[in-house]
């Protein structure tokens, strides 16, 4: 079992490695742009209802989907977009997926903020 | 035989055999007399010199009490003892070697051994209620001091009868037996009452154990769970076709008609859009790559 972290404070760091690739453009992107923002929330909707939909998925999970994900599309030819010129109009849905996790993850780490 | 000569000859005998009576008589008299003398001198003397309140602190007169005598009363009987039997050993000689003899002449043998078994004893107990003393002096604001004190008087007592019984001839058979018994009991104790104390710390550092691997192994099993479902998501998207439509409405900059009208959030560009002035400075993460050759995908919602 080595295939990403099972620990929260690990999940973190995997999943700002994926905010720093993908993530803070992604979720930008979206921010400025209504049509981007609509695929953004499909593709998080789509991650939600892959992991369990009866809940707000843990951190450690959303890093383990992401490098599961990325592992897999990686094998298959995919290759992490360049998020300073990316066309996040045209951008696949393997990006979209790893944007949808960030976007996941900071949510959770809000709730942890608002918890503590 | 006549009469005369049996007269003669229980005459004799009588002859023979009065001195000797009254020296018998005499000696133990007179034994008697010194031993009931040295018993009084000997008792004064103990007094004297306080003997009974060594034995006092030793704790011995507490025992002696419940006989009615102290120690030196005990002391000088001892020796009032001594006496008569070194009397008896005197007289019965006159009659020339006899079991008796033999019999006291064992015993006053065996007498000095005994004494010194008394003296091991009396100062075994004085150690003890010292020892007691001290360490309940010095560990009197420990719970257990008390406790600690008195297990180390009781053991000191302990070596010092046994060393006492060894002292009068009492077989080692006996004695080793009753020293490993009296440490195994001891080593019992300790066993219950230290190692009992850590049942319920042990109890509740397993519990945290395994409560931790409970935790763990189901975060593994979610984590094991999130990254299968990363990676058939992956598969699926990548074998859809990979060159797709693109939505004319997402070139135009419009949103699909068809999709979920539900789905869709309107956000402002606010100044979290505008946030991120460092952007270019990042270095791309695969040099010389063209984002351009990334295709988009026709389906926004593919199915698993």
């Amino acid at each position: 079992m080595d295939h990403g972290p099972t620990s929260p404070e690990l999940a973190r760091q995997v999943l700002d490695r994926y905010a720093r690739a993908v993530g803070d453009a992604g979720r930008a992107a979206a921010a400025a742009d209504p049509g981007v923002a609509a695929m953004l929330d499909q593709a998080t909707a789509t991650v939600g209802d892959a992991l369990d939909p009866n809940r707000r998925p843990p951190l450690v999970e959303l890093a383990s989907y992401a490098d599961g994900l990325t592992d897999r599309a990686t094998s298959l030819g995919w290759r992490m977009p360049d998020p300073t010129t990316v066309d996040w109009r045209r951008a696949d849905q393997i990006t979209w997926r790893l944007v949808a996790v960030c976007e996941l993850a900071t949510a959770v780490q809000d709730e942890d903020v608002t918890a503590a | 035989m006549d009469l005369g000569e049996v007269a003669t000859d229980t005459l004799r005998s009588i002859a023979l055999f009065l001195p000797k009576a009254l020296a018998f008589v005499a000696i133990l008299f007179v034994g008697w007399l010194v031993a009931r003398g040295l018993r009084m001198l000997t008792d004064k003397g103990l007094e004297r010199v306080r003997f009974d309140r060594l034995a006092e602190r030793g704790g011995v007169a507490g025992v002696l009490a419940r006989g009615g005598v102290d120690a030196s009363d005990l002391v000088a009987r001892l020796v009032y003892y001594a006496v008569l039997l070194f009397t008896l050993q005197l007289a019965f000689g006159i009659w020339g070697p006899n079991p008796v003899s033999d019999l006291i002449n064992a015993v006053v043998a065996w007498l000095p051994q005994a004494f010194v078994a008394i003296i091991i004893v009396v100062v075994a107990a004085a150690i003890a209620s010292w020892v007691k003393d001290l360490i309940s002096s010095a560990l009197g604001g420990l719970s257990y001091g008390r406790f600690l004190a008195t297990t180390a008087s009781v053991f000191i007592v302990g070596l010092g009868v046994i060393a006492a019984l060894n002292q009068v001839g009492v077989a080692t058979t006996v004695t080793t037996p009753i020293l490993i018994a009296v440490l195994a009991t001891m080593a019992g104790i300790l066993i219950v009452g230290v190692g009992g104390g850590l049942v319920r710390p042990m109890q509740s550092r397993w519990e945290g154990w395994l409560d931790r691997a409970g935790q763990e192994s189901t975060r593994v099993a979610e984590h094991a769970r999130a990254y299968a479902a990363g990676q058939s998501d992956a598969s699926q998207i990548m074998s859809a076709p990979q060159t797709g439509t693109v939505y004319p409405s997402q070139a135009a900059g419009e949103r699909p008609a068809s999709a979920e009208p539900t789905a869709i959030i309107e956000r402002p560009a606010s100044a979290e859009a505008t946030a991120y002035p460092q952007e270019a400075e990042r270095e791309p993460l695969v040099p010389g790559f063209d984002s351009d050759q990334t295709q988009p995908i026709p389906d926004p919602r593919p199915r698993r």
